[in-house]
């Protein structure tokens, strides 16, 4: 088979997204299996010298022009309109695969249509995917300001599945969530890539990172990411401020950029944990990587989540971090054994406050974590095998007809009576884990033909 | 050979499919039809919640006719002259209504999140976490 | 045409069986025809066992449009047994006559097929969770006895009316004489429990015979105790019995045996009232016990004491006077229970 060709939308660095930092790590070996040209927004030029050197990127105007000179166009998709916005039309006008980090839209849409003056818009991509009496339900919880509260279950993302010829995520839990939505869709579930960026020294000066913040000889708890109020950094805090009567030489590092929509120095001080906690504030990729070594232990709550896999936490387990994680589907994957997980419930502040607690006190159970972490990374999150999957998904994509079949190539029994019935079932309590009493129900509905 | 047998049992299997997966989509539409109507009800109790103890009285416009003036003329006095009386009583009701649509609220979002924890541990049956048995540290 | 609204009646047949359900389905039917109304019997066959069919014979039910027949709309459902009240229409009335006892509180005894298994509490969940909803949608809830309806409410949270059923030859039962028999009249299956009041006839000391009319599988086994008993002379096996002689039966009893083991109704025993007869029972028999009040109406024993039915049995044979009151007493007390109320009630008129 002739090397594919591939079209790849997707910001890269210096764009201050992690998806760019991802893409740069998968791409140069996607590269080495199929022929990649890289579409990008316009108004800035790309920093990576392994990219900027080794692939041809293009503005995403040309695209139309280049279209023919394309196997698949490939949309690597995530929540943040600033930097996706440029590839949605296409995803329309060019059906390819999308590479789905985030699953929920829904700012993502109101940001491309309500916030832009056109609430039909909104409401008229509430209505294809949801239909018209739930669209309006939504509408008016998106017009009292509370959409948060239901935009997990009306995510919006139908629309960008239905464009697809098929869909990369990054979690089992994404795709099954998607299968729901979406019967007919092709879905595949992929690892997320472990990689360092590079220049990536071979160890770590965290003795120099510890001096550069002035925290030399303290115990350091850290967070990492964009902080955004899913980060519950406010019990972050509160569980921060009680372990220091058990440690008082700790210290806490929230390493990264905070929210405007989130008052986190606000809320360190209402805290009165300005002496303890630093916020740091952003870092490029290679120098954010590297202070991923310096915490003793690492906290990295998500709650409610919009169906991606963090990257961050892959990062922290890959490393050897020994890491706090909140108990959620997204992060199903990653077993304890490498990591501890909390569950998002009423007791979440006392079980960190717990957590820290006894992992300050066991540092050999930390560093076994760390170990299982390391090995587990390696073994499931190697970059080649994925870079390979992903190549071997395009190929599926190109070599199949514009969309998956739904039907079986032989049936008579009529569907709506399949859908009625399930309608029925369903709501009778009967679940899609009751094989044994569907299976004659199955059977009698096949006999009909 | 595929024999008649093999196609029956296919067909079977692929009803099956096809009714678990339109049982999958009909829990989902019933848990998103029941989570956006428990939030727009909340929103539009909340609106009404509060009453208004100065209903309109010949407003905007006066009444046709002179006794259907007098008498509402007298109706803005005697509203006047009660409203030591039924003021106190309506701000009584409407800390009621916002401690209930409060309350709701709250029940509201703690349903929520137990629907969570539901899906989390429904999650947890399908088994799709990698294999996770080599890396448990065991006491 | 008709102004009275069209009516659907809707049953659940167990094919080849006749039972007090299936005479009230036909009774109703009968008395509606009788005042106007046009009214159709829906009956669909259902199997409960093997487990799997319960499943697929309440779907069946949920599948079916009764809104309209050849262009003209059906106005009024009327639902009687399980899972006939699955059916969805907009004037769904039910009026209870049997829920499915092996899945409620029969459940975990001998008399169930339900095991202690996780698929047999999964299906039993979910017709519980499906009674609960399509019963719920009913317009008018009823049962025929204060027993199914505390039932409803235990199980499914749910309030009905007791509305109960008339038998189908009301207005012609009548009272001739009390003669020498007790009269029993049920099918003959193992919770109706003839074989009790058999043993009590071998404790009694005077010439009281018993009479057993209907047909089931149990009848070899009763016949074989009659004759263990050496009472074959004083005990009848009558089989199949037409309406008009089945009138005469109580007509001229002096007492009946009905005491099944937590009936939901006993049409019996409101045949026997209206035929002015007591009523022997036993104090675990359900819906009966709503009706004979022991030692007013007719007397209530513990079934495990069969000599104190024979002392009932001796005492009734030796006073027929005693029967008479008894028997009175009985039929004031299901004076009320008519078909015209009962339409009347079903109908919301």
């Amino acid at each position: 088979m002739s090397r594919l060709r591939l079209a790849y939308f997707t910001p890269l660095s210096p764009l201050r997204t992690a998806l760019a930092d991802h893409s740069e790590g998968l791409l140069p070996l996607i590269a080495q299996e199929a022929d990649v040209d890289i579409f990008i927004d316009e108004g800035y030029s790309p920093s990576n010298p392994r990219i900027v050197e080794y692939l041809n990127i293009y503005p995403y105007r040309e695209f139309s022009r280049r279209a023919a000179d394309y196997d698949l166009p490939v949309y690597v998709m995530g929540d943040d309109l600033t930097y996706h916005d440029y590839m949605h039309d296409f995803m329309r006008d060019y059906p390819g695969v999308v590479v789905l980090h985030d699953t929920e839209f829904q700012h993502y849409f109101i940001q491309r249509t309500w916030a832009r003056g056109d609430m039909a818009a909104y409401q008229a991509e509430l209505e294809w995917a949801y239909g018209p009496s739930l669209a309006n339900a939504v509408m008016t919880v998106a017009r009292a300001g509370q959409i948060d509260r239901v935009r997990g279950l009306f995510p919006l993302v139908e629309r960008l599945v239905e464009w697809s010829r098929g869909v990369i995520v990054y979690n089992e839990f994404a795709r099954y969530d998607l299968m729901k939505r979406c019967p007919g869709a092709r879905v595949r579930a992929l690892k997320y890539h472990f990689y360092l960026p590079e220049g990536f020294p071979a160890e770590v000066d965290v003795d120099g990172l510890r001096q550069r913040w002035s925290i030399e000889n303290q115990f350091i708890i850290g967070t990492f990411g964009l902080f955004i109020p899913d980060k519950r950094i406010d019990v972050c805090l509160r569980a921060f401020k009680r372990f220091l009567a058990v440690r008082p030489d700790a210290r806490y590092m929230l390493i990264g950029q905070n929210s405007p929509y989130y008052d986190v120095p606000g809320m360190i001080r209402n805290y009165g944990l300005e002496e303890y906690v630093t916020l740091t504030g952003w870092m490029d990729a290679l120098e954010f990587t590297q202070h991923l070594c310096l915490p003793d232990i690492v906290i990295h709550l998500r709650y409610p989540h919009i169906g991606g896999t963090l990257y961050t936490p892959l990062r922290l387990l890959g490393l050897g971090r020994p890491t706090i994680l909140s108990d959620i589907e997204i992060l199903m994957e990653f077993p304890e054994g490498c990591c501890v997980k909390i569950a998002p419930d009423e007791y979440e502040e006392e079980t960190l406050f717990t957590m820290l607690c006894y992992l300050a006190e066991h540092p050999d159970l930390c560093q076994k974590m760390g170990e299982n972490a390391r090995q587990f990374i390696q073994e499931y999150h190697n970059v080649a095998r994925i870079a390979r999957q992903h190549v071997e998904f395009f190929e599926e994509v190109v070599a199949s007809p514009s969309k998956p079949s739904p039907q079986p190539p032989f049936h008579f029994w009529d569907d709506q009576l399949v859908r009625e019935s399930a309608a029925i079932l369903a709501r009778w309590g009967v679940s899609d884990a009751d094989e044994d009493l569907l299976q004659p129900i199955a059977a009698a509905i096949a006999a009909l033909s | 050979m595929t024999t008649e047998t093999d196609i029956a049992t296919e067909e079977v299997a692929s009803v099956l499919r096809q009714l678990k997966q339109e049982i999958r989509r009909q829990h989902l539409r019933d848990e998103m039809e029941c989570a956006v109507g428990v939030v727009a009800a909340l929103i539009q109790a909340r609106e009404v919640s509060q009453v208004n103890p100065h209903q309109p009285i010949a407003w905007p416009h006066w009444p046709e006719g002179i006794w259907p003036k007098i008498v509402a003329l007298l109706q803005k006095v005697v509203r006047r002259l009660l409203r030591w009386y039924i003021d106190p009583l309506i701000a009584e009701q409407n800390r009621f209504n916002s401690a209930i649509v409060t309350a709701l609220d709250a029940l509201a979002q703690e349903n929520a999140r137990l629907r969570d924890e539901v899906r989390m541990l429904a999650v947890r049956q399908m088994d799709i976490a990698t294999a996770q048995e080599p890396y448990r540290i065991r006491e | 045409m008709s102004e009275y609204p069209r009516i659907a009646v809707c049953t659940a047949q167990i094919p080849f069986e006749y039972g007090g359900a299936e005479i009230h389905a036909d009774a109703l039917i009968q008395e509606l025809r009788k005042r106007g109304y046009p009214v159709e019997a829906i009956r669909v066959p259902f199997r409960w066992y093997p487990k799997e069919e319960v499943l697929k014979g309440y779907l069946s039910w949920r599948l079916l449009d009764l809104t309209e027949s050849e262009g003209r709309p059906i106005d009024i459902v009327i639902a009687l047994k399980f899972p006939s009240f699955v059916i969805r229409h907009h004037h769904k009335v039910v009026w209870l006559v049997q829920q499915f006892r092996q899945a409620y509180e029969l459940f975990g005894t001998p008399h169930s097929h339900f095991q202690d298994n996780p698929y047999d509490h999964r299906l039993r969940e979910i017709i519980r969770r499906a009674d609960t909803q399509t019963l719920a949608e009913a317009k008018r809830l009823f049962t025929t006895s204060r027993n199914l309806a505390g039932r409803l409410a235990r199980f499914n949270g749910l309030q009905a009316s007791v509305l109960p059923c008339p038998p189908k030859l009301d207005g012609l039962y009548h009272c001739d004489s009390y003669g020498d028999y007790v009269l029993a009249v049920s099918r003959l299956v193992g919770w109706k429990r003839n074989h009790l009041v058999i043993e009590a006839m071998a404790y009694t000391h005077t010439s009281a015979r018993l009479l057993i009319a209907g047909r089931g599988p149990e009848l070899q086994n009763l016949q074989k105790l009659a004759s263990q008993y050496g009472i074959t002379d004083r005990v009848e096996f009558l089989g199949f019995i037409p309406d008009e002689q089945l009138l005469d039966l109580y007509a001229n009893c002096f007492a009946v045996f009905y005491g099944p083991m937590d009936e939901d109704y006993g049409l019996a025993t409101i045949e026997a009232f209206k035929s002015q007869k007591p009523v022997l029972t036993f104090d675990d028999s359900g819906g009966v016990l709503e009706y004979v009040e022991d030692g007013v109406t007719g007397y209530v024993t513990p079934p495990d004491d069969l000599r104190q039915l024979a002392a009932c049995i001796d005492r009734l044979y030796s006073n027929r006077e005693l029967c008479h009151q008894m028997g009175m007493a009985g039929f004031e007390k299901v004076r009320p229970i008519t078909w015209d109320v009962t339409i009347a009630q079903l109908l919301g008129s």
